[in-house]
């Protein structure tokens, strides 16, 4: 069920499916990109979880709002949600700019992330490849048809979305390995192997954070959810609804 | 191991004489041909068996066991990788088998990178799970150590004993076989980057997150292999890439439905053309 909730002074979009302890699925970033990139994970998230799909400013139903965005902004939203909607603590999944937000609220708000997903997101900018943040870039038609569909600032709002997330890109995020020392639930690093965040990165997010488990998923690319969702649903449910197996020789959690 | 590793029954076995050896082969299911090869001191059962079952609805695994393994006996002769690849590929030649598929687990993954190098027209894609790895620096170092220290009687009522003693024809054996493989590990020096880089077969890497290897070193053998390029622009590589999270070594077999499903993904897209 759809829902509208006023947060920091934004009358921010959500839904809300399943039933059970919460789980908040944060979408990826960008023009015409919105909650709707779930789709194919819906159904097996929901039917073991409350998964609730905020919208984020400027992304989907979600207005837009005076002032440039910074994932800290958008990570302040999210915070408000989890305590205004939710009601507290949860299971918080992310792709793409969405980890990035997922991260900043496990960072600054470690009592409201019970375990984290950052899917295909980087946790600091240096972790896209070139291409994934280029400014001012042509935004492809399909993707400004997309937004003008939910957009409630109209479709030629568009640009100014544009304008201000390759303003968000070109900042942030900036947190170091040693930051993620401080997080402290389990964390599931996942990128596909063709990912606009390269293996390296990825391997060294998930050295860097304390309890972390690093999926690849193959033959996939930055769309690794979408291309490949039945996989990736079983490792995404194993993960949010499993305590870790008994491991038998243990190295890096030895 | 958490449960018992029953592979169902073939609808084929039987032991065929190559090089000197009795070796033992299980045919299971029908369609386009998958050989499986087992880890060190595994089996058939120890290696596959939670997976074979799933693998064998939508082809045929033909699945072998190495000299001095599960049921083949063990011959005056020591390990090497690449005397096992000949004696595997004697054996699809008896079997009448050109062309096939291969998933190595562990050291059984090496046996099919070498069987690519060797007789490349035998393999059509390569899928290596585990341990995966192309140089011995590319595992942990402390694992390293601890497998240069094995003693024949470490490994005694391990999950691989047992089977051993169950299956083997002579169960007497086992200490010699634990010796035997850690020989063949101080011998096993890997492969130079150029042997890696020209594997023709489609190559898909699995490791376990926290498996013996280090991610790192994967994460260059799939460069090497063409992979970690922005598909994009230059096309999708005929190799990939899995990570297995909350995953080690020995548990990456258990990972059955992932390894399945990303397996059969990855063994039913067409070839990509030649270039």
């Amino acid at each position: 069920m759809a829902n509208y909730v006023e947060l920091n002074g934004i009358r921010t979009w959500y839904d809300e499916q399943g039933t059970g302890e919460p789980l908040i699925l944060l979408h990826p970033g960008g023009v015409g990109v919105d909650s709707r990139a779930f789709e194919p994970n819906l159904p097996a998230l929901a039917a073991h979880f409350h998964v609730f799909l905020p919208e984020r400013r400027g992304h989907g139903h979600t207005p837009d709002a005076d002032g440039p965005y910074s994932y800290e902004l958008m990570a302040e939203d999210t915070i408000h949600f989890l305590e205004q909607v939710v009601g507290g603590p949860a299971r918080v999944l992310g792709i793409s700019d969405g980890a990035v937000v997922a991260l900043l609220v496990a960072h600054k708000r470690p009592d409201l992330v019970q375990r984290l997903i950052c899917a295909a997101g980087p946790f600091h900018r240096s972790g896209w490849v070139a291409s994934a943040i280029e400014p001012g870039l042509e935004t492809p038609e399909f993707l400004i048809i997309s937004y003008g569909e939910v957009s409630p600032d109209g479709k030629e709002h568009y640009r100014v979305v544009q304008k201000k997330l390759d303003q968000m890109h070109a900042l942030g995020p900036t947190l170091t390995k040693d930051d993620l020392k401080s997080i402290g639930c389990r964390t599931l690093v996942m990128v596909s192997d063709d990912d606009e965040v390269p293996l390296e990165h990825a391997v060294d997010f998930y050295r860097a954070v304390p309890d972390g488990e690093l999926a690849v998923i193959p033959g996939t690319s930055h769309g690794l959810l979408v291309e490949k969702p039945d996989l990736c649903n079983k490792i995404l449910v194993d993960f949010l609804t499993l305590d870790p197996i008994a491991t038998f020789a243990p190295i890096r959690r030895a | 191991m958490t449960t018992q590793n029953h592979p169902g029954t073939p609808v084929e076995s039987g032991y065929v004489p190559v090089n000197g050896l009795e070796m033992y082969y299980e045919i299971h299911g029908s369609g386009r041909p998958l050989v499986l090869l087992h880890g060190n001191l595994s089996t058939i059962g120890t290696s596959f068996g939670k997976v074979l079952p799933k693998l064998a609805s939508t082809r045929r695994i033909i699945a072998v066991e190495q000299q001095g393994h599960g049921h083949t006996a063990d011959i005056d002769r020591p390990f090497s990788l690449e005397q096992w690849a000949q004696d595997t590929a004697a054996l699809l030649g008896h079997l009448k088998i050109e062309q096939a598929d291969f998933f190595g687990y562990s050291s059984g993954g090496a046996v099919a990178l070498e069987i690519a190098l060797r007789s490349p027209a035998l393999v059509r894609k390569l899928v290596w799970a585990g341990g995966t790895s192309y140089r011995r620096d590319g595992l942990y170092p402390e694992l390293l150590k601890a497998s240069e220290a094995m003693k024949p009687e470490d490994l005694d009522g391990s999950p691989f004993q047992q089977e051993y003693a169950s299956i083997a024809p002579h169960p007497e054996n086992w200490h010699r076989l634990v010796a035997k493989i850690v020989d063949l590990d101080r011998a096993t020096l890997g492969w130079p980057r150029e042997a890696i880089a020209s594997v023709k077969a489609p190559t898909l890497l699995i490791i376990g997150d926290s498996d013996i290897v280090r991610p790192e070193h994967v994460v260059e053998m799939f460069r090497l292999l063409g992979g970690g390029v922005v598909g994009d622009l230059v096309g999708l590589p005929r190799s990939q890439l899995a990570v297995l999270p909350g995953t080690t070594h020995m548990t990456l077999t258990d990972r059955a439905e992932w390894l399945a499903s990303m397996i059969t993904a990855f063994l039913d897209a067409p070839m990509p053309e030649t270039t």
